[in-house]
């Protein structure tokens, strides 16, 4: 099992990844684009966007952890730099407890099931990044606060095989648990229908009900369909829930306003 | 005898003009309308025309589409040129002799354009989209061409006019237009932008723009 994580630590250590993980990427961008041009940081985005995605995902691992999670996003630009963003979702945790667990018990025999409201903003610091940052609120057999940064960076983008980097951190204040979902991806190929990715991944949680920081790791497989601006991803590995795998499947629509 | 004689002078007179009118109108027809949705416009020698089904288009015609429209255009070569909503080029020049196509350049003015290039018998097709900063000459078959004005390019958000070139299929050379000389070559499945005077950029994957946006993980 994991190293044991003094609870009032939880949520700051994943805070100060967060940040320290953003930094690090960003200061990478600043040096390679020279300068900041935010000389249109206060005119409206021209043309305004709207986009929307549907999102759906199950995990199952052999510890007998298995939820789904389906939902939509809505992002609308501000500025060329700034939007806001909203998220309905609903998840449904069958048995067991795992990364994404924000339940005080375990479901027992019966599936638990909880819809989530947040809200929030993305940044667009550079060609590539985004950060966005998420609150809100669990409704259901979960019923507490929650939140969430999601960080997104492309690297070496003008390249043969451009490398992403993501973060996802959340913290429930339901049970108390934070999580980390971290993901490393390289362009293998693309055409005009299909662009392969390839990495690793894995999930850190810890506090809450679980008194020790959990850990997960394996390969990912990333396929985004372009003409049907539809993105697949599979991961599979090991750790302390024993072997685990994942699938997530998004639609993306867009419409300039 | 007067009568034959006249006759062989008017058969001539006939064959000749008609020929002319053939040769000239072969030299000018260049392809025609194989698919179209919404409204298209055609100008030529100064007049507008709805463009619809079949009609043919020539040489140095300006091609539009309003909101919502998509236009195909097959050339007498087997070359298609795709022209999606709010888009339009013109036909600069477009040489065929017989089926063989000799040398095509095409301008697009605004917005997205396809061309999918039959290389056919004739070897590597000299074939090439200009739009107002930007050179894309083909060495392939199927790319897109998408020329943007008014809108920050993702490049350089102090630039507002710029030109990005994806590549389906072969290679295709592009250049900033102040700088032919300074191509660069996008392989199939790449593609690349060239924002104001700037050369073009290395090229990055096709898709990469989309998968960048916030909702993408």
């Amino acid at each position: 099992m994991g190293r044991a994580l003094p609870s009032s630590m939880r949520p700051r250590a994943l805070v100060k990844a967060i940040f320290t993980i953003t930094f690090a990427v960003l200061w990478t961008q600043a040096s390679t684009a020279g300068a900041l041009p935010y000389s249109d940081f206060f005119t409206p985005a021209d043309p305004q966007h709207l986009s929307l995605t549907l999102f759906a995902s199950a995990i199952g691992n052999e510890s007998k952890y298995a939820a789904t999670h389906e939902g939509f996003q809505l992002e609308q630009t501000l500025n060329p730099y700034i939007g806001v963003v909203g998220r309905v979702s609903g998840y449904q945790i069958y048995q067991g407890a795992g990364w994404d667990n924000p339940l005080n018990l375990h479901p027992g025999t019966r599936p638990r099931n909880f819809g989530v409201f947040m809200g929030g903003i993305y940044l667009l610091p550079f060609q590539g990044t985004s950060l966005t940052v998420l609150g809100g609120r669990d409704v259901g057999d979960s019923n507490g606060a929650r939140i969430e940064g999601d960080f997104s960076s492309w690297i070496s983008l003008h390249s043969r095989h451009p490398i992403n980097l993501s973060f996802i951190g959340d913290h429930f204040y339901n049970n108390g648990q934070s999580s980390g979902m971290i993901d490393v991806r390289v362009v293998m190929s693309s055409s005009r229908r299909l662009t392969w990715l390839l990495g690793a991944g894995g999930q850190l949680w810890g506090g809450g009900p679980e008194p020790h920081i959990m850990k997960e790791f394996g390969p990912d497989l990333g396929l985004f369909f372009r003409q049907w601006q539809t993105s697949l991803d599979l991961q599979a590995g090991y750790g302390n829930n024993h072997g685990y795998g994942t699938i997530a499947v998004s639609h993306h629509f867009g419409w300039d306003e | 005898m007067q009568k034959p004689t006249r006759l062989i002078a008017i058969v001539a007179l006939t064959f000749t003009l008609t020929y002319r009118c053939a040769t000239a109108f072969a030299q000018s027809t260049v392809g025609e309308v194989t698919s179209i949705t919404g409204i298209a416009k055609l100008v030529r020698g100064g007049s507008q025309l709805d463009l619809a089904p079949s009609m043919t288009v020539e040489v140095r015609d300006r091609l539009s589409t309003a909101a919502d429209a998509k236009l195909t255009v097959t050339f007498r070569d087997g070359s298609k040129l795709i022209l999606s909503e709010s888009s339009s080029y013109t036909i600069d020049q477009y040489e065929i002799a017989t089926t063989a196509r000799r040398q095509a350049e095409i301008e697009l003015w605004a917005g997205h354009l396809r061309a999918i290039v039959n290389v056919g018998a004739g070897g590597v097709p000299d074939f090439e989209v200009h739009t107002p900063n930007a050179i894309s000459a083909v060495r392939g078959t199927e790319f897109e061409t998408a020329y943007i004005e008014g809108q920050p390019c993702p490049e350089d958000r102090s630039c507002l006019r710029y030109t990005t070139v994806g590549v389906f299929h072969g290679v295709v050379a592009v250049a900033n237009i102040a700088n032919p000389a300074q191509a660069v070559l996008v392989n199939e499945g790449y593609e690349t932008t060239v924002a104001c005077e700037a050369p073009a950029t290395s090229p990055a994957p096709l898709g990469m723009e989309e998968m960048g946006a916030p909702g993408y993980h």
